[in-house]
Parts: C-alpha cells; sequence; structure tokens
C-alpha cells in the first residue's frame, strides 16, 4: 500500500478537470452559485439592519428580534457580541448561510469520486498501473481542488460585499475575515469529501453513494439533533459528523475554534483512512 | 501440483470464496517467463475469478500471488503489468484519448509523450482515429480493440487478456491474433478465453479450470499430442472399407470413420511411430484410394483435451 506523490499529483489534477465537465460537479456548481447568490443578495437587503447590530445601536424592533434569535439558539451577549461586532456581521451572516446549506453541496460534488468507476469496472483499466492508496487519495485531492476552487470564489465574492457594506469595520478586518471564513468553509469540507470517498468504495455504486451519504448526514441530523430535543444524552450522536462544530470554526472563542479545526482533522483522517482500508481489502 | 517458484506469474495455493461459494480452491499455477499462456475451462469453473485475481482485481481469500516476483501495488510493477480486463467501461463523457493518455501518464510517461504513446498502441490496433471519440460513441468490436490498445501502453512485461477476441468480426480477430502473436516472445501473455481454436493458435502452454482447480497445466504441444491419434475431416463420403487398409499397418491400434458435427472424420490411432511420419504415409495411403480431405489434425485438439479433462 504505498503512496507515489507523482501519481496523486496526476490524479488529483485529472479529477480536478473532470469535475469541471461532470455532472455532479455541475450539479454542486449550480448548488452553490444559486445559494451564494441568493444568501448575498439577503445580505444586501439587510444591509442597514446588519450595519445597526455591527454599530450595537438596534431599534426596538431589531432589539426584539435579536432577543428571540438569542432565546431560541440560546445564545450568551458574548457570543453576539463576537457575531456581529468583533467579526464584519455580512461575513458572519454570509458565513453561517453558507455553512448551513455547504455540507449537501460539498457531499453532492463529492459523491462519485471512485463509485462510476467501481460499478463500471472502469477503475479497473487503472488498477494495474498505481496503487488503491494512490486513486483513493488522488481523487480525494482533485475533489477537495475542484471543491476549494468554488469556495474561494465564493469568499471572494463574499469579501467584495462585505466591502461594499459593511460602514463599521476597516477593509483589512475585513479582508481578513474574508479569508476566515474562506479558511473555515474549507475545514469543514475536508471531512465532508473523506466521508463521500468512503461512501463511494463502500457501496461502488453513485446512488448507493449518495444515499448512503446523504442518508448518514440525515439520520445524524435526526438522531443527535431532534433526538437532543427528547434526551439530552441523544445529542451525543450528532457528533459521529462533524457538522454541529461549524460554526465554531468562524464565530467560536480562539479555544473553539482551535478544537473545531482539530476536530475537522481527525474525522478526516478517520474517514479517509476508512476510505483507504476498505478500497485496499474489498474487490474492485 | 506445485507451481514453480520461478515464472512470470506464480500463484500458491489460491482460494477464493463469495459468500457459499468456493470459487477457487487451491489453485496453483505458473507462468513461465515469455511465453504465451491459455486459460481454459467450462463456464462457472473460476476462469474469470482466477483471471481478475492475478490482474489484482479480486483479493484472493488465501494464498498468495506473484506477478515477476512482486505482489500487486509493488513499484518494480509499474508499468510491466498490462490488462485488458473484460465488461470494464470507460468513464462516459471525457475523450478516450484523454483517458488513455492518464493510463500513460500513471505509466511512468510525460504529459509530452503519453499522447504520443497513445496514438501509436491505438494504431496497432487500428484505431488511431478514435483518440478525440467519446467511449458511448463506440461499437462492443471498437471498444474491445481499445481496450487492448491500452494493454499495448507502454513495454509491458506481462500482458493479461481476458477474452481479447470475443466480439469482434472475422477481420478484427485475424488483425487482433496477428498482434498478438508478433508480441508473443516480447512478453508473456496469459489469455483466458472460451475460444478453443484461438487459444491452440495462439498460446504455447495452457492450463484447464474445472470446479475452481487446475486440472492440466502444461505446454500445448504436451497436451495435443498426448494422445498420438491423426484425424483426417474427409471431404466426401468414402467407401466402408477405407478404413481397412490404415488398421493393416503395424503400427496402427485402431481405425475408424465416424460422423463429427456434420462431418466424417477418420481417425487414426498410432503406436509405436512418430505421428508426423505416420501422417505422412496415411495421406500417401488416402491418396492411392482417391479419398480427399479437407482436414488434418496431429494428436487431439485442445477442445478435445479440454472435454476430456472437464
Amino acid at each position: 500500500m504505498t503512496l507515489n506523490p507523482r501519481d496523486l499529483k496526476i490524479l488529483a489534477a485529472y479529477e480536478l478537470r473532470v469535475l469541471f465537465r461532470s455532472g455532479p460537479g455541475m450539479l454542486a456548481l449550480l448548488f452553490l452559485g444559486m445559494y451564494g447568490v441568493w444568501a448575498i443578495s439577503k445580505v444586501a437587503e439587510y444591509a442597514s439592519t446588519l450595519n445597526s447590530l455591527a454599530s450595537g445601536s438596534l431599534s426596538q424592533e431589531e432589539s426584539f428580534v435579536m432577543g428571540a434569535v438569542r432565546w431560541l439558539a440560546d445564545l450568551d451577549e458574548a457570543f453576539l457580541q463576537r457575531l456581529f461586532q468583533d467579526h464584519s456581521p455580512f461575513i458572519t451572516v454570509l458565513f453561517m448561510a453558507v455553512a448551513f446549506a455547504t455540507p449537501l453541496f460539498t457531499m453532492v460534488a463529492a459523491l462519485d469520486q471512485n463509485a462510476t468507476d467501481i460499478s463500471g469496472k472502469g477503475i479497473r483499466f487503472l488498477l494495474p498501473r498505481t496503487t488503491r492508496l494512490n486513486l483513493v487519495l488522488g481523487r480525494y485531492l482533485g475533489t477537495l481542488a475542484f471543491w476549494s476552487t468554488l469556495l474561494v470564489l465564493m469568499g471572494v465574492a463574499a469579501t467584495l460585499t462585505a466591502l461594499s457594506l459593511d460602514e463599521h469595520h476597516g477593509a483589512a478586518l475585513v479582508v481578513f475575515d474574508g479569508l476566515w471564513f474562506t479558511a473555515a468553509l474549507l475545514l469543514l469540507s475536508l471531512p465532508l469529501i473523506a466521508l463521500m470517498a468512503f461512501c463511494g468504495v463502500v457501496t461502488g455504486s453513485p446512488l448507493l453513494s449518495a444515499t448512503m451519504g446523504l442518508g448518514a448526514y440525515l439520520g445524524v441530523w435526526l438522531l443527535g439533533g431532534l433526538g437532543g430535543w427528547i434526551h439530552d444524552g441523544l445529542k451525543v450522536f450528532s457528533y459521529l459528523l462533524p457538522m454541529p462544530l461549524r460554526y465554531d470554526l468562524m464565530i467560536g472563542t480562539p479555544a473553539q475554534v482551535a478544537v473545531a479545526g482539530v476536530a475537522m482533522l481527525v474525522y478526516t483522517a478517520v474517514f479517509l483512512g476508512a476510505a483507504a482500508w476498505v478500497a485496499q481489502k474489498r474487490d474492485l | 501440483m506445485r507451481a514453480s517458484s520461478e515464472g512470470a506469474v506464480v500463484l500458491e495455493g489460491v482460494h477464493k470464496r463469495f459468500g457459499a461459494v468456493q470459487a477457487l480452491a487451491g489453485v496453483d499455477l505458473a507462468i513461465p517467463q515469455g511465453s504465451c499462456f491459455g486459460l481454459v475451462g467450462p463456464n462457472g469453473a473460476g476462469k474469470t475469478t482466477l483471471f481478475s485475481i492475478i490482474s489484482g482485481f479480486l483479493r484472493p481469500s488465501a494464498g498468495r500471488v506473484r506477478v515477476l516476483g512482486h505482489p500487486h501495488g509493488a513499484e518494480d510493477l509499474r508499468g510491466r503489468l498490462a490488462v485488458l480486463p473484460q465488461d470494464a467501461s470507460w468513464r462516459k463523457g471525457i475523450p478516450l484519448g484523454r483517458q488513455m493518455a492518464l493510463c500513460a501518464r500513471l505509466q511512468g510517461f510525460s504529459s509530452a509523450d503519453a499522447p504520443r504513446e497513445v496514438l501509436r498502441v491505438l494504431a496497432l490496433t487500428g484505431m488511431a482515429d478514435c483518440a478525440g471519440r467519446h467511449p458511448d460513441k463506440l461499437s462492443h468490436g471498437m471498444a474491445k480493440r481499445v481496450a487492448i490498445a491500452q494493454a499495448l501502453i507502454g513495454d509491458p512485461a506481462v500482458v493479461l487478456l481476458d477474452e481479447p477476441i470475443s466480439g469482434l468480426d472475422p477481420a478484427q480477430a485475424r488483425a487482433i491474433r496477428l498482434l498478438i502473436q508478433g508480441e508473443s516472445g516480447k512478453r508473456t501473455f496469459l489469455i483466458s478465453s472460451h475460444d478453443m481454436p484461438d487459444i491452440e493458435a495462439l498460446c504455447s502452454h495452457v492450463a484447464i479450470i474445472k470446479a475452481g482447480r487446475i486440472v492440466e497445466q502444461r505446454r500445448m504441444d504436451e497436451l495435443t499430442r498426448r494422445e498420438a491419434v491423426v484425424v483426417f475431416t474427409l471431404a466426401e463420403v468414402p467407401s466402408e472399407a477405407l478404413a481397412a487398409p490404415f488398421r493393416a499397418l503395424a503400427y496402427v491400434s485402431a481405425a475408424e470413420i465416424r460422423p463429427v458435427e456434420r462431418k466424417l472424420q477418420l481417425t487414426v490411432r498410432v503406436d509405436q511411430k512418430g505421428i508426423d511420419e505416420a501422417a505422412a504415409e496415411f495421406i500417401k495411403l488416402l491418396m492411392e484410394h482417391k479419398a480427399t480431405f479437407v482436414g488434418l489434425q496431429k494428436g487431439t485438439s485442445l477442445e478435445d483435451a479440454v472435454l476430456k479433462a472437464t
């Protein structure tokens, strides 16, 4: 089970090109693009409210809404201050909106790293020429490069939007937040793409891979999220996937950011390790 | 039968189980370097499973596989093992040339040399104009020839071909046979096929698999000439007495005329004499009796040997 950097580079570059023409790649691009445009248009529509939040001077009506949000989301005053005053609120809101939906889009983009090639046996043209580990990791890196490209574009759009609308934060902070926004979304994508790599090699079918990945996402959300409302102990199941930590990546305390960042790497290592192990053991 | 530790491909005690089904039950096999090795057997005997294990697609449940002395995935095997897999599909929506260039790149070709190498091997199989085509635009025969072409990328020492001729029209089949014959000796070939005449014509060695076990593994001439018989396929119905002069020869133990698949065959069993020499004398005898023949076979056919073994 050897790893060859040249093979990884070749496979990643090839996968990147393929994704810009493939169904899942185009679908993810379309979803993210439409969702991003919608989120940016909404942020622009409510620019004055966000600027009020950033200044801390809310109207009576806005204060009431924020109070309701704090109560519903169980947020404290310090958190809200970090959310809207220490960061550019435009970047923060865009991050929260994109981070909410991006797992599904990421999983769509990443659902067919090896699945079609296993079901159609096309992988057999490559197996005599490289190792299974190279195939799994190379395609993972290619998918990551593809998704990173889209996220960087999204980050640039979010930063430009914030720069043009934010009246209370300097350009340096907005750009810094924009970079952080992009890096946080990238970190969140690492384990999700790895999860889909695992689903693909386990099922060997793009449809089953999508079903397994999205099923896991929804299943964990139902069990940990909804189940957590019924019984606190069930909340632990939501940590089977990295989703509960996603907002910490950008708007948590420094300690929370660090823990969430390390956790993303650990999730990635586990999912990718499992994918490589299954690919090594199974018939292809 | 224990496989030698030398050979281009060596299998020792290979088992493969799919759930309750024992597909291979202790296969020992040694494919000599530079040979053209045929793998034959009835449907369900384990031929495709064995081929897939040698190719590294399937993992054996037990046992050991070595190609050129290395396990699958070894860096030393890079570019030295090539496979024509059966029923493998290229990715849709990507031109074949680009997909084959990926294969060439993974075999060590530079990004500049890979497209040239792809065109070279496509030309070998008469498909040079297909590099820009998409996989779903090819007929079955064309797809087969492209798949054979990818197995010839670079300079592989071992080439594994699963049913290389099936699905090809006669002209294409002949072209592929000639291609394999031309490459034989330069590299080791393993050909898995149901087509006995092709295997017999192409291969220097053969293994017969039955119920997951190798029941024969020999040089082709040892297998087909194990029985000293000369078989003539007759052009017309002979006189009933035609077999008699053959039986009268001292070195002939039996001679009979019988219909085989809508043809009449004269089978003469030879004792204490080389069959080449005996065959020459039999031809003279047939001419003396004005009997014409359209086919001559010295020894048994591979098909007969396989039928007997399985």
